[in-house]
């Protein structure tokens, strides 16, 4: 609860990826994952997965920040691979004959309880902890062979699977990283910005686009201070003896309530006081308004656009075309 | 046993690679007796105070040094729930806390945390030494800002502990309810012997109501002791950025332009009154 909360992954540093108009970022970005999407074959997207590394190491952002954003789907995308791998039929790649006995089985078990009763011991690589209990279980089934036999099968690995599960980590991998690198080099404010100037045109269709990206900009404005606002209350019920690790399950309910009523109390309050300060220096939400941070399209921009734009053509074309050979 | 602080020093966030430490507290030596004391802690804004307070509280754990609180050390695994029953911390801003549909399930809710019995007796007693009787069964949010701080001093009162600290008590009281609560706290540590700490900024009330000052100073304990060797120390202001109380204020404009020899150090004004006829001499307006 000490560790700050910082909003945004905005990493500060200088490179020709910050530099850019927010607006080149934004196309850009949807652009080349629509692209990820039409390239097919797994030569393809391991150059496209090198053209990301190039682009991550041109960013000068640590690439410990990118391996960060790949923790929220590291789960998925095992997942999805244990299935592509078990599920597809083909040609043989590899065949490892296993047997589930008593003793392996339980030791399995064991093994497994260990890694949850681990949870307060061992924090950092839990991940990495839970693939090498997973690979355990399989090796004690292959090389413990003896007590009472549940029953004798094989695991077969099949080349289809293989190179499935190659194409999903190649393709969400590179997503995942394209889009971290938009936020990674990007101000939460600046992609506020951009949006806004994109979404103009929709102005002709009588949708208020500053109304709503100044709503999204305070939003995103309050987030820190809320979050400021909510460990207040917590040390302030703590010392009430609000303990939210050692109560019981029942008890946390009535905790939760007493972080969460002064913080709806704190906020709605806070809110009558910003549009006050707002009226009281003359905000109308329909007047048309400057900003202080003016986009500037420069040349690398217009050099960024392109090329995303000759990628994604000669993609479609090819994708129409039927020329895809690749 | 009480609070000791060995060498602690404090930072808000770990450091990245290459950035020195931005320690709020630094270097703090501190004794503070369970009993019996009434501390007054004084510094400038931004000087560490409400850090050094949560931290006795243990809400916030020392980045360096070691901090005993109730004879134990302060580590990340230790049960802290029994040392905040006896440690009472009162938070700077009310409003941070209240929830509950009426006054007196709020103030009960700290008991009620510590497993306590008898709540309602609880919050009813901690309500009558607040003078809050009469708002026990309204809605925390209808109340103004000064009953809901003595609100929130009772919610903390009720769970009875033995060290009372709070965070700038008198801010959003008028005149008569910021003597009342004083006065009141001076009362629980005369009568019942507890120790009570208050941060204020306001030299009045440290002269007159504390009998040790510890002051604080960009993260330092610069000064710790006697309130009378304080205010008798020359260049407050530029030594420790503090003011002298106005009785102090005072005396001493008067002491250097007649040069009498006057006592300067004296905190309330009957005191200074006394002084002023001792060296004058009555005259005729009285």
């Amino acid at each position: 609860m000490n560790s700050k909360v910082v909003f945004g992954q905005y990493y500060n540093s200088d490179s020709w990826l910050h530099r850019l108009d927010p607006r080149t970022k934004i196309i850009s970005m949807f652009l080349i994952i629509v692209s990820l999407f039409l390239i097919e074959g797994l030569k393809g997207l391991l150059i496209a997965f090198g053209l990301t590394l190039i682009l991550i190491l041109s960013s000068r952002i640590p690439f410990s920040k990118f391996l960060a954003s790949l923790k929220m789907v590291a789960m998925l995308l095992f997942i999805t691979v244990i299935f592509q791998v078990i599920l597809s039929k083909g040609t043989v790649a590899y065949s490892l004959p296993l047997q589930l006995n008593l003793v392996n089985s339980l030791i399995i078990v064991a093994l497994f309880a260990l890694y949850f009763l681990s949870k307060k011991i061992i924090r950092k690589f839990r991940f990495f902890l839970f693939l090498l209990v997973v690979a355990g279980g399989f090796l004690l089934q292959h090389y413990l062979k003896f007590g009472f036999v549940f029953v004798n099968y094989d695991l077969t690995v099949y080349q289809d699977g293989i190179f499935n599960s190659l194409i999903i980590i190649a393709r969400i991998v590179s997503l995942i990283f394209i889009s971290s690198l938009l936020t990674l080099t990007t101000k939460p404010t600046e992609l506020n910005n951009g949006l806004e100037a994109l979404a103009k045109p929709l102005k002709k269709l009588k949708i208020n686009v500053s109304v709503m990206t100044m709503m999204i900009s305070i939003s995103l404005r309050f987030i820190p201070t809320l979050l400021n606002e909510a460990e207040k209350i917590l040390k302030a019920q703590a010392s009430r003896g609000v303990d939210f690790k050692e109560s019981k399950f029942k008890d946390k309910i009535t905790q939760i309530v007493s972080l969460l009523v002064p913080m709806f109390v704190i906020s709605y309050k806070r809110a009558g006081d910003l549009a006050d300060a707002m009226e009281a220096r003359g905000y109308i939400p329909e007047a048309p308004r400057t900003s202080i941070n003016l986009l500037r399209f420069r040349f690398a921009d217009a050099l960024v656009l392109i090329m995303t734009l000759l990628v994604f053509g000669a993609l479609i074309y090819l994708k129409v075309s039927g020329l895809y050979a690749v | 046993m009480g609070i000791v602080f060995s060498k602690v020093a404090f930072a808000y966030y770990r450091p990245r690679k290459k950035q020195a430490v931005r320690f709020v507290l630094e270097d703090i030596d501190l004794n503070i007796e369970t009993t019996n004391e009434f501390i007054a802690l004084v510094g400038h804004t931004g000087s560490g105070k409400s850090t050094l307070v949560q931290m006795m509280n243990a809400l916030l754990l020392p980045t360096e040094g070691k901090l005993e609180l109730l004879g134990k050390t302060v580590t990340p695994t230790l049960k802290l729930k029994p040392i905040r029953e006896k440690i009472g911390l009162v938070f700077q801003f009310p409003e941070y806390q209240v929830f509950e549909e009426t006054v007196a399930k709020e103030i009960a809710f700290g008991p009620k945390n510590f497993r306590m019995k008898d709540l309602e007796q609880r919050a009813k007693e901690a309500a009558e030494v607040m003078g809050i009787t009469g708002l026990l069964d309204r809605s925390p949010f209808t109340l103004s800002g000064g009953q809901l701080r003595k609100v929130a001093i009772a919610s903390i009162l009720a769970t009875n502990p033995d060290v009372l600290i709070l965070d700038e008590p008198t801010v959003g009281l008028d005149p008569l309810g910021k003597d009342e609560l004083l006065k009141f706290l001076k009362n629980l540590n005369e009568t019942l012997n507890k120790t009570i700490i208050i941060i204020t900024h306001d030299m009045e009330v440290a002269s007159k109501y504390a009998k040790r000052i510890i002051v604080l100073n960009e993260g330092r304990i610069v000064y710790d002791g006697d309130k009378k060797a304080l205010f008798a120390m020359n260049d407050l202001l530029g030594r420790f950025n503090l003011n002298y109380p106005n009785t102090v204020k005072i005396l001493r404009q008067m002491e250097a332009k007649f040069k009498v020899g006057l006592d300067v150090n004296q905190h309330s004004v009957q005191d200074a009154y006394a002084e002023i006829v001792k060296k004058f001499g009555e005259t005729d307006e009285q």
